[in-house]
């Protein structure tokens, strides 16, 4: 055999299994387009991570339902996620705010007679469900 | 001489016995005095730390006893303590007057406190009042043509809410958080809503006038 008959079979070969090696690859990466994945990725992973760390339930501290009061405005006291949109209202108040940190506290008047308070938290990460508290406390003159 | 000096040593005596025994008098009286103030004091501390109250809405009433139903659905029996010891007030905005047992009627709505124990309260005061709810949910649909909204709530009720001249109606600013005035036509489904209405026993089908709403808009979760 030549030599430029061998060289050309080499040549031949090479070219070949790269050709043969470039179109798996690329084959490859085609099908992992078209799959869809289950398995949830990194980021997911590490979001749904952040987002457990991240939320705090919400909390009332103070004032306990069912509470009597002899005057006329009560300390809301309570925990929350920080950054949090809360909604305080009652019959007499409305109050928007957000909290920077995770103990929020405010002065809110109180009715004479019931008092039904509803506490509605909106979290930061708006994926989020709200979360809500009810309050049903007294303020109430009476002689004991 | 000596019998004057006797004399002078008597007086002198009888003072100090008398000086002394109303002196002992007005310190007794004192630590009597003192002793009450303490005894009322612990009593009130006591009675205030056992006061507790339920409300609800009377469903029977027959001489000393009441039944309420309470916006849990549990049902209390008041007994109410004759010789003046249940006192009964009306609640009116901001100002309560007494009434008599008799204006305690079926269907009220009323405040008791007392002692509680299990389900059966000593009354020490009845306290008529206006039931209210709070409540928030999602608006699922506006009727401009009635001025109605359905919202429906996390645990899945649907208040069908109508929209009175005197309702308040405010929105929430998402930049600034601040409350603004609005009119019906700002409110739109999809929008959170926070509102608060007066129940008088006679709503049917969730259907109530609201007192005040307060919308955040959709946007705010989409920002």
């Amino acid at each position: 055999m030549k030599k430029e008959t061998i060289i050309a079979i080499f040549l031949g070969i090479a070219f070949g299994g790269f050709l043969a090696f470039f179109l798996i690859v690329k084959n490859k990466e085609i099908q992992l387009n078209k799959n869809k994945i289950i398995a949830p990725t990194g980021l997911i992973t590490q979001s749904a991570v952040k987002s457990n760390i991240v939320v705090t339930p919400l909390e009332i501290t103070e004032p306990n339902d069912g509470a009597i009061f002899d005057k006329n405005s009560v300390e809301i006291k309570g925990k929350v996620s920080k950054n949090s949109l809360i909604v305080i209202q009652s019959p007499i108040k409305d109050l928007v705010f957000k909290n920077e940190k995770e103990d929020f506290s405010t002065d809110f008047p109180l009715a004479l007679g019931e008092n039904v308070i509803k506490i509605v938290v909106y979290p930061s990460d708006k994926q989020l469900r709200s979360q809500e508290k009810d309050l049903r406390i007294y303020y109430l003159e009476e002689e004991l | 001489m000596k019998i004057k000096l006797l004399y002078c040593y008597i007086v002198i005596l009888l003072i100090g016995v008398f000086a002394n025994s109303a002196f002992g008098q007005t310190v007794e009286e004192n630590a009597v005095q003192d002793l009450k103030e303490k005894v009322a004091s612990k009593v009130a501390e006591i009675r205030k730390k056992n006061n507790k109250a339920v409300s609800g809405r009377v469903i029977n009433r027959s001489g000393a006893a009441i039944k309420i139903k309470t916006s849990e659905g549990d049902d209390f029996d008041i007994k109410l303590q004759e010789s003046g010891l249940t006192k009964y007030y009306q609640i009116t905005g901001a100002q309560q007057k007494e009434l008599d047992v008799e204006d305690i009627e079926k269907d009220s709505y009323i405040l008791v406190t007392g002692v509680i124990n299990d389900k059966t309260i000593t009354a020490n005061s009845v306290f008529t009042d206006q039931q209210f709810l709070s409540g928030n949910g999602k608006i699922s649909e506006v009727n401009a043509e009635d001025y109605i909204i359905k919202v429906i709530t996390a645990d899945k009720t649907v208040y069908s809410l109508s929209i009175e001249t005197y309702t308040k109606q405010q929105i929430v600013n998402i930049k600034t958080l601040e409350m603004e005035r609005i009119g019906f036509s700002k409110i739109k489904e999809g929008d959170s809503v926070h509102f608060v209405f007066k129940i008088s026993g006679d709503e049917k089908n969730n259907e109530y006038s609201a007192d005040k709403i307060l919308v955040i808009p959709q946007e705010y979760f989409i920002k």
